[in-house]
């Protein structure tokens, strides 16, 4: 009984330290507008509302290093990199399940599993950088296996980011954030500038 | 050759060859060493295939044993398992000419024995839980780590004429294993580093048999034939019980390299040590027509101890460009450091400072997956260094790896691996009663199956 005693508070102390004060965040921190508050699954839908730069380092997904092949056959990407929670079933029965246009513009196709596209890709006009990157890394975007319009692809030894361009607002965002985007937006000259986060 | 002399020769052959050193000679605890000692036989056939890589490089639920902090890179639930299939072969070669001083000449010196064996791999389930950034796993699950399935055979005959003989023949027996109870746990600290932490408890049964003949016939003073026979059983048993720790990081150095490495903790077991020896003595003579048979009283002995295994330290590296993976490992363990911790083995302690050793295991694996196709070519290559010096070891433990993974739409993966080798020891006589110089050739071949489901 000594031995238990010395390891499983040595490992205990070793895992809280790695936990505290940590760069994984399982809950958002809580956000308020106008006095109204974002449930937990808003947080995770429309995060791009809040967060334009979302897709870049240190957020989102596909941020390391990931091979080519994982997404120009998805099926790799899918079984090793993309997560259980970003999965149809997780938003079935929620109103606010957004749909993203793929291929045709007539056509609204449900999310399929062989995509690699995170679910919160669903109507703002920000890219996203499917291929991961770093503080200081020096990829260039690249993408594969996403379909939608604006995709571009490029690789870096073997490393692929996606690039993904949003067609349309779905308007499931929240209406303020809907108004301060039209703000913004008026001051822009249309495009969204990529900047590399140093 | 009296008869004393001869009960005396098979007390020491015995020991010689017994495969439990708690309680033998110094040569026994080397050449026969602590089971549970130095027997990692490696788990998930990707890692088995790609050389017992894993510290860097492990992309599923046996990350738990390899480093835990591997765990971070699993992004869906998963539930794997797998089995395991052994042939081993064992051939002893005696040099011959054991008693030229009574003009006896071997007429047989090797023993060949084989056996195979299949087990359950491992279960384990991973869960990862959902987050906005970075990545929280938990894993739990049972692998078997260790194995003791082995087997011996002695085949000993030296004749003169028709009637002089001198025979001796054991056949061994061991089976069982070990398994870890796991459950361990990975968290992204930043983008590129992940640290980790598992605990095992491990539990298991080793089951040795042996059975043991020796006969001689001679013609005594009066031209009297006399045939002697000493024939002997024996069975151990041995529950292991045992806790240990882990603790392991890794960090992506560049898009194509990952630095993984990891810390065992010293695990401390528990033996209960059961042993039954049956004896049985026949003695005639051809000018009686009697024969003289005698059978010992039973010895049973029940034992406990504790014994504690040093340290381990791994170091990994993985390196990847486009479809190729390659995998680095090297780990450490200082043998020399392993002790029996009740107070009735302590002698034994001194011997194992002074004969076991340090060693460095290498493993060497590669991969080349064909996206398409859903497919994974793998090779490898390890030197899994026993721990005892280097003058009994004349081929040290070395196993090729081959192996292949199937992609199944995009849920499931199938794994298969090969792993083929083995060692040679060699005992030389040094003491005027020491068995015979001998050489144990022990050819392994593992096949692993492993199964993963990602829901």
């Amino acid at each position: 009984m000594k031995n238990i005693r010395m390891i499983i508070p040595a490992l205990m102390l070793f895992f809280l330290c790695g936990v505290a004060g940590c760069y994984t965040i399982l809950k958002h921190p809580p956000a308020t507008k106008a006095g109204h508050e974002y449930s937990q699954e808003y947080y995770r839908e429309n995060c791009l509302d809040c967060h334009p730069d979302y897709h870049e380092y240190p957020y989102g997904y596909y941020y390391g290093y990931y091979p080519d092949y994982y997404f120009s056959s998805p099926r790799w990407g899918r079984y090793y990199v993309y997560p259980w929670w970003w999965d149809h079933y997780w938003y079935d029965g929620d109103d606010d399940y957004i749909e993203y246009e793929v291929g045709d513009a007539h056509d609204k196709t449900p999310r399929s599993r062989s995509r690699m596209v995170p679910p919160y890709i669903g109507g703002s006009s920000s890219s996203f950088h499917g291929g991961g990157g770093s503080p200081s890394g020096t990829q260039k975007p690249s993408g594969g296996g996403a379909g939608t319009a604006g995709e571009k692809k490029s690789e870096t030894g073997g490393k692929t980011k996606v690039t993904v361009t949003k067609k349309s607002d779905s308007g499931k965002s929240d209406p303020s954030t809907q108004e301060k985007k039209k703000e913004e937006e008026k001051g822009k000259k249309g495009s969204v500038t990529k900047k590399r986060r140093r | 050759m009296n008869r004393i002399n001869a009960l005396l020769v098979t007390g020491l052959v015995l020991l010689g060859t017994s495969t439990f050193c708690h309680a033998g000679t110094i040569d026994s605890l080397i050449l026969n060493h602590e089971v549970s000692a130095a027997n990692f036989f490696g788990t998930n056939a990707r890692s088995m295939a790609m050389g017992q890589t894993g510290i860097a490089t492990s992309l599923d639920g046996s990350a738990m044993i390899y480093n835990p902090a591997c765990l971070a890179k699993v992004r869906r639930l998963e539930v794997r398992g797998g089995v395991s299939h052994l042939r081993l072969e064992n051939t002893t070669k005696y040099d011959g000419g054991r008693y030229p001083e009574y003009g006896l000449t071997s007429v047989a010196s090797t023993g060949r024995r084989d056996v195979t064996k299949t087990h359950l791999d491992g279960l384990s389930v991973v869960v990862p839980a959902p987050t906005y950034r970075g990545s929280l796993v938990f894993g739990f699950g049972v692998h078997r780590l260790k194995n003791f399935d082995r087997t011996f055979k002695m085949n000993l005959r030296d004749q003169a004429g028709e009637y002089d003989f001198i025979e001796e023949q054991q056949t061994e027996t061991e089976s069982g294993g070990i398994y870890a109870w796991s459950g361990a746990g990975a968290i992204e600290i930043s983008p590129q580093m992940a640290v980790g932490a598992g605990i095992n408890v491990y539990t298991g049964k080793a089951e040795y048999s042996a059975k043991y003949m020796f006969a001689e016939q001679y013609e005594n003073e009066v031209q009297d034939t006399v045939y002697y026979e000493l024939d002997e059983t024996t069975g151990i048993e041995l529950d292991h019980i045992g806790i240990s720790g882990s603790v392991g990081f890794t960090y992506q150095a560049s898009p194509n390299l990952t630095i993984g490495a990891v810390i065992e903790t010293p695990s401390f077991w528990n033996i209960d040590e059961e042993s039954l020896v049956q004896t049985a003595e026949i003695y005639d003579t051809s000018s009686s027509s009697w024969y003289w048979e005698e059978q010992w009283p039973e010895d049973y002995a029940s034992v406990e101890y504790k014994l504690r295994h040093p340290f381990s330290f791994g170091l990994g590296a993985g390196f990847s460009h486009e479809q190729l993976n390659l995998a680095l490992d090297l780990k450490y363990t200082d043998w020399s450091q392993m002790e029996y911790t009740d107070e009735f083995s302590q002698d034994l302690n001194a011997v194992i400072q002074e004969h076991y050793k340090e060693v460095v295991e290498v493993r060497f694996g590669a991969e080349y997956v064909l996206p398409d196709p859903g497919i994974s070519l793998r090779v490898g290559y390890f030197l899994d260094p026993l721990p005892f010096p280097s003058a009994y070891i004349e081929s040290d433990r070395k196993y090729f790896t081959f192996g292949v993974g199937f992609l199944i739409d995009q849920v499931m993966t199938i794994d298969i691996a090969a792993v083929i080798g083995g060692y040679t020891i060699n005992y030389k006589n040094v003491e005027e009663y020491d068995p015979p110089p001998y050489t144990e050739e022990y050819k392994t071949r593992r096949i692993y199956l492993t199964m993963a489901y990602r829901m």
